[in-house]
């Protein structure tokens, strides 16, 4: 497993499914959970638009305190 | 680095702290149950940026700090008495038991070791095959699978000095737990990421609908955890109180099944005493009568030791939400993480740390305020 | 801080007794709080002096008009061998740089060994090799020496104990009593190499491009300032506990408070990388070739030129600015926009399990 340049040996144990190339959640050795590239683009490509919709709308007046 | 700096992106988090404020209109208490989420809250100053009837609290999500002093006190008789080769995560080594933390066993002469995965404390065992090993396993359902694949490999290779300190909690108990006390304010939760990414999320429908409360599966980035504050808020306001999954990049509705039949391999459901909160049925863990042999509980005599005094504890009011570290008169003054009264100020996901090591401010506006 | 007492309120309601501090312990030697505590609460009071509490990488001295820089450290690495680096050259390096810090030009160095009985020769022979040259890169001459052999078991292969003197050439006085409100901090490069280096040796990771130490000599980055007639306030080695408990250090003892932005605090990928695989921060790492240096804001432009050229690991860079209060505080503007304090650790920094 390599992130970020940084490669170490990890359990697949729990992620038998993994392939090359594939992105996976690790946690103290062991793989737990291999990334879904499709959900996690199209839950951040909602999440950007969502921003950008919001941002068109005005504040309505007396909500809660800006941050 | 990829699946970390998109979710840490200050535009998009920015504006998921403008939607955040937008849709809150009346004042909501949320709890967080997952040690990285509250070090993540902490570490990039993310309650800051919530509007200031938004309360998040620190629930019990740090392993470390739910351990009982009772399993310390053993860790460090194992060590000490038993000379076994103690292994442990780094954060349960200042962690003070009901005498001494596993640091100071270490420098009377313990073999206390940190180790970064059980599956080291494995092979810690092979390379001393003459001496007893103990792995201090500590931890909620994600790193259970982990920790049965170590007692699997142990059992495979013939390891047979290898055991291991189960101090297993889970999550769902404890939050009914929480829910129920008649002293609750929690309205809604951030769940686990990770521990649903073992567990999936069918545990949690019933408590939602029992009690009411909207529970949202939320990862641990930046963005992802105003993502789940922001879900979570527009539930309340709505009446609403369901489970969402916000974390769907890692988390499967059911979870991961391989990791489920290890860990049940090994484990099965028991009692645990969660430290400032007391025993809490069938909320934890234990090694089944199968693996005996690599139970260090059933292995070595262990002293049994007095449970800590009382429930009613200000750690474990703290830890359920219904006060915050500064107003316990100790915070900062005599309980600091050098010389730490309980545990939630010892370990970096400790609610008491996390807010000492970043909330000086926080007080101090506070005590200006006549709080 | 006062022990409570069996009856007070706060000991009865929370069940952990406190721990016995009457031991050292590891966290001891983190270069954190607890480190500071065993300064200030044994060593302090008993060598009372005021170069002491000057609180700053070597001693200031002065004698018959010439103005000397004294330092003294002990090395006790391990393994002793490491991607880029040794306990011979940290030894030399780590005594040329705090009298570099101090402002003097290094010129002597003492070395006392304390050697384990059943040290392969070849080993000692390899670290004085290092120290040698890294001697000579430094410029600077060991004089003197000593040598004592502990029976196996008493000391960790090898440990080093050097010494420095250096020779002040200017009038500054480059300490933190120095720094200013509305200084620039500036940071010579990279952070992280050289702790992340060693974990990741003894935590068994590989990488794609190895992480090497950046153990380096940086008198020649401080001459280079000094050459150009800056107005350099303070100087600081960041060494263990890191980036972030040198400007604790220096804010507390200078009694201002120092903001920085955290998206200008250059890491590389690997460090950044190894850093969230084991759980720690890029802040608190030690390292063993990068300085900060705090100089009034007008000079950073000129000041960051001069390191461009000179100092190892740039680019430098402006990373904040020291302000007049609160005393002691350090902040941090996180990549996300926020503000958080940074404080020293308590012990060692630990890999985290979440």
């Amino acid at each position: 497993m390599s992130f970020a340049g940084v490669i170490k040996n990890v359990s697949l144990a729990c992620a038998p499914e993994a392939k090359v190339g594939d992105y996976v959640l690790v946690h103290v050795g062991v793989a737990i959970s291999i990334v879904d590239q499709q959900e996690a683009e199209e839950t951040y490509a909602y999440l950007k638009q969502m921003g950008e919709l919001d941002g068109l709308e005005p504040a309505p007046a007396g909500g809660g305190a800006a941050p | 680095m990829k699946y970390v700096d998109e979710y840490r992106d200050a535009a998009l988090v920015r504006k998921l702290a403008d939607a955040i404020a937008r849709a809150t209109t009346r004042p909501w208490t949320i709890m967080e149950i997952c040690g990285g989420q509250t070090h993540a809250i902490v570490k990039f100053g993310l309650d800051d940026l919530l509007p200031k009837n938004i309360t998040l609290v620190h629930g019990p999500g740090c392993p470390v700090c739910v351990t009982s002093a009772e399993l310390i006190d053993h860790a460090v008789e194992l060590a000490l008495t038993h000379g076994a080769i103690l292994c442990s995560f780094g954060d349960m080594l200042r962690v003070p038991g009901n005498t001494i933390d596993l640091l100071t066993a270490k420098a009377r002469g313990g073999d206390v070791r940190i180790v970064y995965s059980p599956l080291d404390a494995v092979t810690i065992a092979q390379e001393n095959p003459a001496r007893p090993v103990v792995f201090f396993a500590v931890g909620f359902e994600t790193t259970a699978p982990a920790n049965a694949m170590s007692v699997l490999r142990a059992a495979r290779e013939r390891a047979t000095n290898f055991s291991i300190l189960t101090s297993h909690v889970l999550v769902p108990p404890a939050m009914r737990a929480i829910l129920g006390a008649a002293d609750n304010r929690v309205q809604g939760f951030l769940a686990a990421g990770h521990v649903c990414t073992i567990m999936g999320v069918q545990e949690y429908g019933p408590i939602a609908r029992e009690h009411g409360a909207p529970i949202i599966i939320t990862g641990f980035e930046p963005v992802d955890i105003l993502e789940g504050v922001l879900l979570c808020v527009q539930q309340l306001e709505s009446g609403r109180a369901e489970v969402e999954n916000a974390y769907s990049r890692a988390v499967r509705a059911e979870g991961n099944v391989h990791a489920r039949r290890i860990v049940e391999q090994v484990f099965e459901i028991a009692d645990r005493d969660w430290r400032g909160i007391g025993v809490i049925p069938r909320s934890g863990l234990a090694v089944r009568a199968e693996f005996a042999a690599f139970d260090a509980a059933r292995r070595f005599r262990l002293t049994p030791a007095a449970s800590d005094a009382s429930t009613e504890c200000i750690s474990g009011a703290i830890m359920r939400g219904v006060k915050k570290p500064q107003h316990c008169p100790a915070f900062a003054t005599r309980c600091t993480p050098e010389h730490p009264l309980g545990a939630p100020m010892v370990s970096s996901e400790g609610a008491c740390a996390a807010y000492y090591r970043y909330r000086h401010r926080t007080a101090e506006a506070e005590a200006t305020a006549g709080v | 801080m006062p022990t409570p007492t069996l009856n007070s309120a706060a000991f009865s309601s929370c069940p952990a007794p406190r721990p016995q501090r009457s031991q050292i312990t590891i966290a001891h030697g983190g270069g954190g709080r607890l480190t500071q505590d065993l300064i200030d609460r044994v060593f302090r009071p008993a060598f009372a002096a005021e170069a002491l509490d000057a609180q700053h990488d070597g001693a200031l001295l002065a004698t018959r008009g010439v103005r000397l820089a004294f330092t003294t450290d002990a090395h006790v690495v391990t393994p002793l061998f490491f991607p880029g680096s040794d306990i011979g050259k940290i030894a030399v390096n780590g005594t040329v740089n705090d009298l570099a810090m101090c402002g003097a030009r290094p010129q002597w160095l003492s070395a006392a060994f304390v050697l384990e009985e059943g040290l392969a020769v070849e080993t000692l022979e390899r670290v004085v090799q290092s120290m040698r040259a890294a001697a000579a890169a430094a410029g600077v001459t060991i004089v003197t020496g000593d040598t004592k052999v502990v029976e196996r078991g008493k000391a960790d292969q090898l440990y080093i104990t050097t010494a420095g003197v250096g020779v002040i050439e200017h009038d500054l006085v480059i300490a933190p009593s120095s720094v200013r409100a509305g200084d620039a901090v500036l940071l010579s490069g990279d952070i992280g190499r050289h702790g992340m280096a060693i974990m990741a040796t003894r935590a068994g990771l590989a990488f794609e491009s190895p992480i090497e130490s950046d153990c380096a000599p940086l008198a020649a980055p401080v001459q280079a300032l000094f050459a150009a007639g800056l107005e350099i306030h303070c100087l600081r080695d960041l060494t263990r506990g890191g980036l972030a408990t040198s400007l604790v250090e220096i804010a507390e003892t200078a009694k201002l408070a120092i903001a920085i932005d955290e998206e200008r605090v250059p890491v590389t990928e690997p460090v950044r990388g190894a850093c969230e695989i084991l759980g720690l921060e890029p802040l608190y790492v030690a390292n063993e070739g990068r300085f900060v240096c705090f100089v009034p804001a007008a000079q950073a432009d000129r000041a960051l030129e001069i390191l461009a050229r000179t100092a190892p690991g740039g680019p430098p860079a402006l990373i904040g600015h020291v302000k007049a209060a609160p005393a002691g505080r350090v902040t941090l503007r996180s990549v996300i926009g926020a503000e958080r304090i940074v404080d020293r650790l308590s012990g060692e920094q630990l890999p985290r399990i979440c």
